[in-house]
């Protein structure tokens, strides 16, 4: 992600139907992204045995809020409880490409 | 149409890692999200850590850790004005390729500067008079 105009590019590299031989590539490029707007990619498609690969084009979503604990809480919530394991959210300014990070884990590091 | 990306996730029970990466509605500024989850107890045993510039994974208990490989790496890592994510230890290998391309940018435009660099010292400054 271009941190001074907000685009970037989401690649995604997979085998071809499950077949480790043949390596696939895809790289979309967003080069002017609108407000309130992003893409979503994940490793699968939804749980199973064997577990699908994600496919096709990344999801166009909406995205809502303007601060990233807000998000970054809205995102955590609609997690699977049993499942889901960290969540990092960076907001970046433009103008001035200072960014903000937040993290959520679910489990706590052992003290060593 | 655009997703919800809530009920999205809320709906699927094991998307696994996830990016989704956007601008928010005022437009002025963009946001990044990163997730993880797992599903057996190696790939559960896991914290975000900040880093300079990003975040690392951790075991959150070292001694319940199976095997490292594929589940401890660089989630984020920030070069100058980029922003890298991955959900492998692929976010160093496409920082150390950009880290190579911007410093031959970087020497080819002292190339092309209108001094030739055999006419600089090595303190920079002119070592003939013009």
């Amino acid at each position: 992600m271009d941190m001074r105009t907000g685009g970037y590019k989401l690649n995604i590299l997979k085998s071809c139907a499950g077949n480790e031989n043949s390596v696939q590539r895809f790289t979309f490029d967003y080069l002017q992204p609108l407000a309130g707007e992003g893409h979503f990619i994940s490793t699968y498609k939804c749980n199973g045995t064997p577990i699908p690969s994600y496919a096709g084009e990344p999801i166009h979503v909406a995205i809502d809020e303007e601060d990233p604990a807000l998000y970054g809480a809205k995102l955590w919530k609609a997690l699977n409880e049993d499942n889901k394991v960290s969540l990092f959210v960076r907001a970046i300014d433009l103008k001035t490409q200072t960014y903000k990070d937040v993290i959520i884990n679910k489990y706590k590091a052992v003290e060593e | 149409m655009k997703a919800n990306l809530y009920e999205f996730l809320a709906g699927n029970e094991y998307p696994g890692r996830g990016i989704c990466i956007g601008k928010t509605p005022g437009g002025n500024t963009a946001v990044i999200a990163y997730f993880i989850m797992g599903r057996s107890v190696n790939s559960r045993n896991r914290v975000f850590d900040p880093i300079d510039g990003g975040i690392r994974t951790m075991a959150a208990d070292p001694s319940k850790m199976t095997d490292p490989h594929l589940i401890i790496y660089n989630p984020v890592l920030t070069l100058n004005k980029t922003t890298i994510v991955t959900n492998g230890d692929q976010t160093n290998t496409i920082y150390d390729f950009m880290s190579r391309d911007q410093f031959s940018n970087i020497i080819l435009k002292r190339l092309s500067r209108p001094v030739p660099l055999k006419m600089i010292n090595p303190t920079g400054r002119r070592a003939f008079p013009a």
